[in-house]
């Protein structure tokens, strides 16, 4: 091999030579004027365009049709993501779940405040949200099924303290 | 060679809204190629065959996210190179087999055996087992030029990688080619001498 015949080596001789056969070499002079002088990089050429005809062999290959297969096993999974909810799908009931839930909280908070004269929706959070007013004990005021949800959900005050 | 005409934008638009009958016209169109990528990637008939329908079905699942900044059939090729890299690391994984690193990788992460003059019988098995002792990345590089006939823009866009790096990854898978089939040769003209 040589290391250097005209301006450029054998190495990039055959990189541009690759190039080439794939018509994406847009100067060749280059590497004509390189081969021209160099035996060695010429039967690369040739050896090049014997590789792509070889190759040739294996893109022929025969195969067996499997779409029925595939075309099965598509609808299959088209089902059952059409029968499991999408995680976004998930995402929304459980954040309008909460926020059902939040609400209630609220209007039960409000029902629950002492009913002084002066008492309103701001005096109502405060005491929702009061360590010293644990939110458990206003909601155990009632048994309904909202209400008993709640007290399953919040955290009892002794945890709280 | 010529790159082969890109899915028609209908039949892409009905895949994304997930008709069928627009990825049996992928499979149409690109099926063979996909198998006989399949096959030199893999270097394993019975693979090949099961990994082209897990591509053409992970080509259904993710139709509506292909956003036609590529031509189709660069998507459906990166689909297919992944699918088979993944496999085969997989297959390494399970056969706890170590990753080579250096020159060893072009002969070691192929899973083919040594080519000998009793194994030549089919002459394709012969090639496919030629391009498993490439390394994996030259033999990716070779498959999507030779087999799919992707240009050096598409090669780049699909691994991920610099055309000037797909023109030298190109060039040296050739030429290690080009070294085994002569070493082939060799080994049978020996065989021939012998008898």
């Amino acid at each position: 091999m040589n290391d250097g015949v005209g301006t450029i080596a054998c190495a990039r001789a055959r990189e541009l030579a690759s190039a080439w056969i794939d018509g994406e070499l847009a100067d060749e002079r280059e590497l004509r004027s390189h081969v021209d002088r160099c035996a060695e990089c010429s039967v690369f050429v040739e050896r090049l365009y014997a590789m792509r005809a070889e190759l040739a062999g294996v893109a022929s290959v025969e195969w067996s049709d499997a779409w029925p297969r595939i075309a099965a096993r598509a609808s299959a999974r088209s089902r059952s993501a059409a029968r499991v909810p999408s995680r976004t799908w998930i995402a929304r009931c459980a954040a309008l779940f909460v926020g059902a839930l939040g609400v209630r909280a609220l209007q039960l908070a409000v029902e629950a405040a002492p009913s002084g004269g002066d008492a309103d929706l701001s005096s109502s959070l405060a005491h929702l949200v009061s360590i010293e007013a644990p939110p458990t004990d206003l909601l155990r005021a009632s048994a309904t099924p909202e209400r008993s949800l709640l007290i399953a959900l919040a955290p009892s005050y002794e945890e709280h303290k | 060679m010529t790159a082969e005409r890109d899915l028609d934008p209908a039949d892409i638009a009905r895949l994304r809204r997930g008709d069928l009958g627009a990825l049996e016209a992928a499979y149409r169109r690109f099926g063979p190629r996909v198998h006989a990528s399949c096959r030199a990637l893999l270097n394993n008939a019975a693979d090949a065959e099961d990994a082209a329908q897990e591509i053409f079905l992970k080509v259904w699942e993710r139709a509506a996210q292909f956003d036609g900044r590529s031509r189709f059939s660069t998507w459906l090729y990166r689909i297919a190179v992944n699918h088979c890299a993944q496999r085969t690391e997989k297959e390494r994984l399970r056969r706890g087999v170590p990753l080579p690193d250096g020159d060893a990788r072009e002969f070691a992460d192929g899973g083919g055996s040594p080519i000998d003059a009793a194994g030549e019988r089919d002459a394709c098995e012969l090639l496919e087992r030629r391009l498993a002792q490439l390394g994996n990345e030259h033999r990716a590089v070779l498959v999507l030029r030779e087999l799919d006939g992707l240009s050096y823009a598409e090669i780049a866009e699909v691994l991920g990688v610099p055309v000037g790096t797909v023109m030298s990854r190109l060039a040296r898978a050739r030429e290690r080619w080009i070294e085994l089939t002569r070493a082939a040769e060799l080994r049978r003209s020996v065989e021939e001498s012998k008898t």
